[in-house]
């Protein structure tokens, strides 16, 4: 594939009209603004390059690039059972089940390489509870749509942060201009995250954001899934 | 200095406990606690689960140095009931270049069996360097309630962090693997990751149907920032806390036993003195 080509294709799957449901989810974001713990854009920017940013680097990133190298369905389904048994925070866990499905729903629709063989698969295997994660899903599609593994991870992290940007600005707490400086801001922390070694093990410490998913307001109509 | 440049001296140091039913009454059958491991008498108490033995854990060195290679295996039988906690916490102290303290525990829960694992906090000191592991295996109907948690101390208050943690805890059923949680941290990004917190840790029930939920808010009302996530597929809840410091970590963990305790016997428990 021309380097123009997989760009173009990396940006489409990257653009928020993007199908994949993602825009249901806050990652704890939510609980945070309503406990007062983010206000504004410099609490979001310390968010994302404390929490979201190391936490994507460290527990999913590993899992994408597994499933990237992946060779068919079994061993694809083999890395979603290991991030099932080690996506311990119940809602995030949840959320990324829902939008790893919607990739894999809306790539096997536009035909994208391998989609549709996974999703067979993972019909068959009658898991829904327990597999189609999100990175698994994104390291799939980055090498069915003949990405480089950087573009796909670059894309991946992008998706993630924009996602909590995003959810930011919808509830209230940062303006549309607030997060396109936030994000301008960020993206060198990005890029510093993606240059490092990946870990050989996915795991990760991000106990505020993990515990703020789990926690609701009593009370409170939330405006998020997480 | 560079960390590899040492050469270790320190041998393994492998402890046992072996717990076993008879007749009702859950006593300890085996032990094998060499240096710096070191044990109380078990002891029973009338508020607790019918048979419960209670062991206290201790060292007898003050803590894990430099490159401690550290292996607990506890055994509890198929219908034994036991309470196996620490006198105090577990001092990480600064590793002074070496390589840092591996820290490994192996717990098997018997059929039908009943194990509350729950050690004091470890004090990561500034210039730490911890490997800590902590594995389950569960017979058909075990029941666990679990802790693990670790605060960060920094004596000289300069500032300087503890060096690294590499934490793993893993639960599996009769069926095969249950849950992994791992990570791994450099003490200087944990402030940032706790959001300012100086403790944190997590508490684990497994096959405790219902308890979970009381658990969370007996932890929350001690003023720790929890979370609670529970996976009935598994039988499984995980409750993450964060707590300011090593006063509240104590609470957290005391109330959230007591919480499992009332949940599951209706009696409140009689208080571990330490």
């Amino acid at each position: 594939m021309s380097d123009a080509l997989s760009l173009l294709r990396l940006l489409q799957c990257s653009d928020s009209a993007f199908p994949s449901g993602a825009f249901a989810f806050s990652s704890g974001l939510e609980t945070l603004v309503n406990e007062g713990r983010v206000q504004g854009a410099d609490d979001m920017a310390r968010l994302l390059e404390a929490q979201v940013i190391p936490r994507w680097l460290e527990f999913d990133r590993p899992f994408l690039r597994r499933a990237f190298h992946a060779e068919g369905p079994e061993a694809l389904l083999d890395i979603d059972t290991t991030c099932h048994l080690q996506n311990t925070v119940e809602r995030l866990a949840t959320a990324s089940r829902r939008i790893g499905r919607s990739l894999l729903t809306v790539h096997a629709r536009v035909g994208t390489p391998g989609a549709e063989a996974y999703r067979n698969h993972l019909r068959a295997a009658a898991l829904p509870h327990a597999t189609g994660y999100e990175p698994v899903v994104q390291g799939m599609i980055g090498a069915g749509l003949r990405l480089s593994l950087a573009q796909a991870e670059a894309g991946a992290l992008n998706t993630v942060v924009t996602g909590m940007t995003s959810a930011a600005v919808r509830l209230g707490r940062l303006g549309a201009l607030d997060a396109q400086s936030v994000l301008a801001g960020i993206a060198a922390a990005m890029a510093e995250g993606l240059a490092g070694t990946a870990p050989a093990q996915p795991g990760a410490f991000a106990p505020l954001i993990e515990i703020a998913a789990q926690r609701r307001m009593a009370g409170q109509i939330s405006l998020f899934a997480t | 200095m560079n960390s590899s440049a040492f050469i270790s001296l320190t041998r393994p140091v492998r402890a046992r406990l072996s717990f076993r039913d008879v007749v009702g009454r859950t006593h300890l059958m085996e032990q094998l606690t060499p240096h710096p491991f070191h044990i109380t008498r078990p002891f029973r108490h009338p508020a607790d689960p019918e048979g419960m033995a209670t062991l206290y854990l201790q060292s007898s060195s003050g803590g894990l140095y430099g490159d401690d290679d550290l292996g607990l295996k506890v055994q509890v039988g198929a219908g034994a009931a036991v309470h196996l906690t620490t006198q105090a916490s577990s001092v990480v102290h600064d590793a002074r270049g070496r390589p840092g303290s591996v820290q490994e525990v192996t717990l098997d829960v018997g059929e039908g069996a009943l194990l509350e694992y729950l050690p004091d906090p470890a004090i990561l000191m500034s210039g730490a360097q911890l490997d800590n592991r902590v594995s389950a295996r569960l017979g058909q109907g075990a029941r666990l309630l679990m802790a693990d948690a670790q605060l960060i101390h920094d004596p000289d208050g300069d500032g300087r962090p503890f060096g690294h943690l590499a934490n793993s805890v893993a639960l599996a059923g009769p069926e095969g693997p249950l849950i992994l949680e791992r990570f791994e941290l450099q003490g200087g990004d944990w402030l940032a990751r706790t959001g300012g917190a100086r403790c944190a840790g997590m508490i684990i029930a497994a096959n405790l149907p219902g308890s979970a939920p009381a658990l969370a808010e007996a932890v929350e009302a001690t003023g720790a920032y929890a979370g609670l996530s529970e996976f009935g597929d598994r039988g499984v809840s995980v409750l993450r806390f964060l707590a300011e410091d090593g006063v509240q970590l104590s609470r957290a963990l005391s109330a959230a036993w007591r919480a499992h305790r009332i949940q599951t016997t209706g009696a409140e428990p009689h208080p571990r003195r330490k």
